[in-house]
């Protein structure tokens, strides 16, 4: 009997006890901290200011966001955020500054605690070589593109190769150049339009370069140029058609057709005027007057 | 009673069960308040800072203190002080004191757009605050405050429309008595050019029969061309008013449009930053609960990259 209770008590302690140290281990779920619902709402609106063409908006929202993104701790956005601010400084010519943002964005993938998605690291490879290409840097942005022209990301892969094909352009590699922005053009099926109508510009321009040479080139580059011309006039591109214009310009001089050549050199100097680049309105403005001359 | 012999076995200690019960089930009453002040924090070592409010509205005894979403005290006390303000005494976790600093923000806020009302903590640098020291205050803007800030925008631009609308549309105003002017310009214009056109065509009449009346008409010819040098006279007098009416309606119309384009701009720039905010509200919205479970989560990407700008 005596035995039997001692066993009902000892039962009776051991489920106490058990019952103490669940209590003192349960921990209530952490309910998600709406900073961070509000910092997905920072980034959603300054992506959507970026591209109605509102980079001044865009970057001031970018850094509010950035702030909000540090003291939460999250590196995913940080990240995200660093790779805009560093894009947005580069349309607006801002070249020092976008060289500090990526390399914070470096610092930051170095020390990072969690895993970053693949794409996203991808994305900051992709920027790391604009911006050596910008600076000049054409070997260093060489060998970062290479590991990204088999990327799993399609929209990467064509970006890696037109940028490729420009590093090849300035090194004279023409064949190579222009395999890349073919291969680009190739895996480019609805993937992205702006980039479709950089492949088409760069192989006209690449054409030009080459048109003394081999002659009959000259429709080939003039088809790519004016694909390119109508793909961002549907687009709605201002400084992408300033670009087709110049381009179209720089083919019809190369084959002395003169009055095509300043009627195109004439409205893409309109355009940089009306977007107050001087430096291309000056550039361009002699142009028009050396062949006025002839 | 002690004749009663207990010879039931299940009486046998029955006092020693009894008391063994009650024991247990009172040290599990005990253990479970224990929890449950352990979870309230009551054991938990807390220090306490201040700050000074104009007014208590939205604050109340108990009310959460968070740094980035989490607990770290309450709002201990409220006490109205000589000069009208609030004398407010948060406590605080002593194991958080790190997070208030020298130049930190206790904010009043909402947890979303119409969440519960808390105090957040914004940490800051500078030196940790100690014990009784004072921390900054700032109370943020609630979606009662920025719908009335908005609707006093909103309405400051749908009364300058009024305004305008008003001054087109007065019957006395200057735009409306230019039109009026103008037309009954272009009447008298007609009226005078009818006029001009019946001399002319009886000087024409008296001009075929000149051959025979040469004398008698003579007179006539010098009567009706006076009579027509009048009314030229009349004609010119007409036109010339005209211009000058013209003239100052014209200046009526650049002034109008003079003190229009010095508006318009404004308006415009009123009605984009009404749009912005109500841009803010309408995505502070879709994140309401009810609301955001119906909305797609947008994916959050970087800006695209651009491999041939300008």
């Amino acid at each position: 009997m005596r035995g039997e209770r001692l066993k009902r008590y000892k039962a009776l302690c051991l489920f106490f006890s058990f019952m103490l140290l669940i209590s003192a281990c349960y921990r209530a779920p952490l309910r998600e901290p709406y900073r961070t619902e509000e910092l997905q709402r920072l980034l959603s609106q300054a992506l959507r200011a970026s591209e109605r063409g509102d980079p001044e908006r865009a970057i001031g929202m970018y850094k509010e966001a950035l702030k909000l993104s540090r003291l939460l701790q999250d590196d995913r956005n940080t990240l995200i955020i660093l790779i805009s601010l560093s894009r947005l400084f580069t349309q607006r010519g801002q070249l020092e500054e976008a060289k500090d943002i990526i390399s914070s964005a470096k610092a930051l993938k170095e020390r990072q605690t969690v895993d970053l998605p693949y794409n996203l690291l991808e994305e900051l490879q992709l920027e790391e070589a604009r911006i050596e290409f910008l600076s000049g840097r054409f070997k260093e942005s060489e060998m970062l593109l290479n590991n990204l022209v088999n990327s799993k990301v399609l929209n990467i892969r064509i970006k890696a190769l037109n940028l490729l094909g420009r590093i090849y352009l300035e090194f004279r590699r023409y064949d190579e150049a222009e395999r890349a922005f073919q291969s680009s053009l190739g895996i480019n099926k609805s993937v992205s339009m702006i980039e479709e109508a950089n492949s088409h510009r760069l192989l006209g321009e690449l054409y030009t370069l080459i048109i003394k040479d081999k002659p009959s080139l000259v429709p080939k580059a003039e088809f790519h140029l004016l694909t390119a011309l109508s793909i961002d006039r549907k687009l709605a591109l201002p400084d992408k058609v300033g670009l087709d214009m110049e381009a179209l310009g720089k083919l019809y001089r190369e084959i002395a057709d003169m009055k095509r050549a300043r009627e195109y050199y004439m409205r893409a100097f309109e355009i940089w005027q009306l977007k107050g680049d001087k430096k291309r309105s000056e550039e361009l403005k002699r142009v028009l007057e050396e062949i006025e001359e002839r | 009673m002690a004749e009663i012999k207990e010879t039931d076995a299940r009486f046998l200690l029955l006092r020693g069960k009894v008391i063994l019960f009650a024991g247990i089930a009172l040290a599990g009453i005990i253990t479970l308040l224990f929890l449950i002040a352990k979870q309230k924090g009551l054991f938990q070592k807390t220090e306490e800072v201040y700050f000074v409010a104009e007014r208590a509205t939205g604050l109340y005894t108990g009310m959460p203190v968070k740094v980035s979403g989490f607990k770290i005290g309450r709002l201990k006390d409220m006490k109205l002080q000589d000069d009208a303000t609030v004398r407010i005494t948060l406590s605080i976790e002593a194991s958080q004191m790190k997070w208030l600093r020298e130049d930190s923000y206790a904010f009043l806020t909402k947890e979303g757009l119409i969440g519960e009302s808390i105090i957040e903590i914004i940490p800051g640098r500078g030196r940790n605050l100690m014990q009784g020291e004072r921390i900054n205050f700032e109370r943020l803007k609630g979606i009662e405050e920025m719908a009335g800030e908005l609707k006093g925008e909103i309405t400051v631009i749908l009364n300058e429309i009024k305004e305008l609308l008003t001054y087109i549309n007065a019957p006395q105003g200057d735009v409306k008595k230019s039109l009026s002017n103008l037309q009954k310009i272009s009447e008298e214009l007609i009226e005078t050019t009818r006029a001009t056109n019946k001399l002319l065509e009886e000087l024409n009449v008296r001009l075929t029969s000149i051959g025979d009346k040469t004398e008698g008409t003579l007179d006539e010819t010098k009567r009706r061309l006076e009579e027509l040098s009048g009314l030229i006279n009349t004609a010119r007098i007409s036109i010339d008013s005209l211009f000058r009416e013209l003239l100052e309606t014209t200046k009526d119309i650049k002034a109008l449009t003079g003190q229009s384009s010095k508006d318009i701009p404004q308006l415009l720039e009123h009605t984009k930053r009404s749009l912005q905010d109500v841009e803010e509200i309408l995505q502070s919205i879709k994140g309401i609960w009810p609301i955001r479970t119906g909305i797609k989560k947008e994916d959050v990407r970087p800006v695209e990259g651009d491999t041939h700008e300008r």
